[in-house]
């Protein structure tokens, strides 16, 4: 069961890649909704399975999946729904603009599903190498559809991308290593010697010198995908230029990703030297980052550029969280993780349709687009209230989790701090959002491409839904959770090592 | 099929020792060209490195993880690159943010860091060489010298190259290798990258036409 389970996920994604890879334009969304259709149904699937009858193996121990693993897995599936869903319009807006090439959408749709077939590999495997090699992989496919559209600026970002991209997740390479060499002694040289499960039994008994050495180079390798300051130099230029749907596939889905390799890191140097040591150095960077995004959000002048910093803000606060430890930050860390995926996938759904109508990215140019295109100006400002943190919302209360918690492990400097960041980062992106948001209609730019946005009712119809429906979500997940969600949520603090509260 | 660990031990030290020396003529060559068969040299040492511990040690998927980098890096991703340098007009790296000669200089300095650095750590029960860990180490840092101090495209991914080469020297140098499955996974994404840098450099030419990396200067802020 467990097995044609994750061959779902992970292959007919795959699959359907390489069929729509060598198919034309018309029939291509149909063969990636095909991929990922049943893909996200076996996820969801594996999920409830693993929150109800507790963790599963597969393929002879090569695949185990527990709570986290199943959380992060629904992530990635929900998340890369939301940005299929958007894709179409995407690549409409692009054929009518004149800049697709004939193959394009169909490699458009290939490499889409190969990106969601990676990242929904990674919280799968029970293995620190693959899990590198699935991350490695989702850069380089992601890589491709930053650059997807041959711009001198969208070829710069990519290849930025590629470059520290590549070097980052090297050193990820070198703390797997090291880890394997920590662990080869104990555990033998088979593949166990890398199998996180196994690993944390026996953490206690690796070697606590190359477990530090091991933790420091996967925090800068895992870092730099996760976006986390200084290593976060890619993320705004290849969140920016990538498509929108691909943006919020790297924002939403990506990002919690890499944070998922470094917790799992974290889990197995807090058990082989006590946990401050990771725990510091997981609290001093996620501080980092909050301060390193704070002036990029208050002097911006790029819409998207604006939402990219504010993903590096979130990973910052989520890394933190994760430092911080104890039940109530974690429970935070987990909420977190999803609300700022669902709010960030559609805010960057909602801001390129902006985006494409006005054929500009700068925030000066794009006023006034809650009269010119309601739906997506509408989505624009509560995503950005949202993500601001103010209530009621999953992210405020996931805030409120993260910072109290911290208080509470005793991180009171720290947890003040992250407040005030925090504070202060919301007047940023509430000025730059209300900017964009507020004032005239104005004249619609592009002639070909005005009204896009709107197009026939039923489209329109359910381009409002897609933003609609995800937001919601995240702003009833700060008033009420359902009883299961909330048992399914304290199964995941428990993995994290918050267990007992 | 098994080899003495003395000449097994032997085998690797020249090895290590080649592999320093390559990475020290790369940093010290301006043509690209030369460069591309420098580094493609120095992942046959590292491959010719892995294959005699694996067999002096009877570790067979070390053996096989050598003899296929070697052939990976070593033939096929050298002449993805030169594909894409007999197109570009670009054969040299003619401004360097670092001219070679001082480059140089901190190539020496970072051989000699490497073996200070690796003289604390205790290579792992029966590795066969105690050279492999400090070029290990070097080639690491090399590659990323390489990376901060050159702009044209290939040459980035040449510095690419000699850092993943320091990983895997890394990998058995502490151990045995890694796990089989992910030595083939590890390979195989850095042939999926070299082809996809490999793409992004004719983009480059199509749309600056050049392939150096002078022209990605607009995203600021």
């Amino acid at each position: 069961m467990t097995e044609l389970l994750v061959v779902l996920v992970v292959g007919t994604p795959v699959a359907a890649g390489i069929a729509a890879w060598f198919t034309d334009a018309r029939l291509c969304p149909r063969l990636a909704l095909a991929g990922l259709g049943p893909a996200v149904v076996a996820g969801i699937a594996l999920a409830v399975l693993v929150f109800v009858s507790g963790p599963q193996r597969a393929f002879e121990g090569l695949v185990a999946v527990d709570a986290f693993g199943a959380y992060a897995l629904l992530l990635v599936l929900v998340v890369a729904t939301i940005a299929a869903a958007g894709s179409p319009a995407y690549l409409a807006h692009e054929a009518a603009a004149g800049a697709l090439r004939q193959r394009d959408s169909g490699h458009y749709y290939a490499l889409l599903a190969w990106f969601v077939a990676g990242l929904a590999a990674v919280p799968l495997v029970d293995n620190l190498g693959l899990v590198w090699v699935g991350i490695e992989a989702t850069t380089i496919v992601s890589a491709l559809l930053v650059g997807f559209r041959r711009t001198a600026q969208a070829i710069e970002a990519a290849w930025k991308y590629l470059i520290l991209g590549s070097i980052g997740v090297g050193f990820a390479l070198l703390g797997t290593l090291l880890v394997y060499a920590s662990s080869v002694g104990v555990l033998g040289e088979t593949s166990d010697a890398l199998a996180w499960t196994r690993l944390i039994e026996v953490a206690p008994r690796l070697d606590p010198s190359f477990v530090r050495l091991a933790f420091v180079f996967a925090l800068a390798g895992y870092g730099t995908k996760a976006g986390l300051a200084p290593f976060h130099t890619w993320l705004p230029d290849a969140h920016s230029q990538a498509p929108s749907p691909i943006s919020a596939l790297l924002s939403g889905a990506a990002l919690a990703v890499s944070l998922y390799a470094l917790a799992r890191f974290h889990l197995v140097t807090a058990g082989t030297l006590g946990a401050g040591f990771s725990a510091t150095l997981l609290v001093v960077f996620g501080l980092l980052s909050l301060a390193v995004a704070l002036p990029f959000l208050v002097a911006q002048g790029d819409l998207k550029r604006l939402l990219a910093y504010s993903s590096i803000e979130h990973v910052g606060l989520a890394t933190l969280a994760l430092g911080f430890g104890g039940h109530l930050a974690l429970l935070g860390f987990t909420l977190h993780l999803a609300s700022h995926g669902l709010a960030k996938s559609t805010v960057f759904l909602a801001a390129g349709r902006l985006v494409a109508e006005r054929g500009s990215h700068r925030i000066g140019r794009l006023t006034g687009s809650l009269a010119r295109s309601p739906a997506n100006g509408r989505a624009l400002l509560v995503a950005a209230l949202v993500l601001a943190g103010l209530p009621p919302s999953g992210i405020f209360a996931a805030e409120l989790a993260i910072l109290f918690g911290g208080v509470e492990t005793g991180w009171t400097l720290a947890a003040g701090l992250a407040a005030l960041l925090l504070a202060l980062a919301v007047a940023g992106l509430l000025f730059h959002v209300v900017r964009v948001t507020a004032g005239p209609a104005g004249s619609v730019g592009e002639p070909g491409v005005a009204g896009l946005g709107r197009g026939p009712a039923p489209a329109a119809i359910a381009h409002a839904l897609l933003l609609a429906v995800p937001l919601a979500v995240v702003v009833v997940a700060g008033l009420w959770t359902p009883s299961p969600v909330k048992a399914a949520l304290e199964q995941v603090v428990g993995i994290l090592g918050g267990g007992g509260g | 099929m098994t080899l003495d660990p003395r000449i097994a031990s032997e085998v690797v030290d020249a090895c290590a020792a080649a592999i320093v020396l390559v990475g020290v003529l790369i940093v010290a060559t301006r043509s690209i060209g030369r460069s591309i068969w420098l580094v493609a040299l120095q992942s046959v040492f590292v491959g010719l490195a892995a294959v005699a511990t694996g067999l002096a040690n009877g570790v067979g998927h070390l053996a096989v993880g050598g003899v296929l980098a070697i052939g990976m890096k070593g033939v096929v991703v050298p002449l993805v690159l030169g594909s894409i340098l007999r197109r570009s007009a670009v054969r040299r790296e003619r401004r360097p943010l670092l001219a070679p000669r001082y480059a140089l200089v901190l190539a020496v300095a970072i051989v000699f860091v490497a073996t200070a650095a690796a003289d604390g750590v205790a290579p792992g029960a029966g590795v066969a060489s105690s050279r492999a860990l400090p070029a290990a180490i070097a080639e690491v840092l090399t590659g990323l010298l390489v990376v901060m101090t050159r702009r044209k495209a290939l040459s980035l991914v040449v510095g690419l190259l000699v850092f993943e080469n320091g990983i895997a020297l890394t990998a058995f140098s502490l151990t045995y290798g890694m796990p089989l499955v992910v030595e083939l996974g590890v390979l195989f994404d850095v042939l999926i990258a070299v082809v996809v840098a490999w793409i992004y450099a004719r983009r480059m030419l199509d749309v600056f036409g050049t392939t150096s990396t002078d022209s990605l200067r607009s995203l600021r802020g």
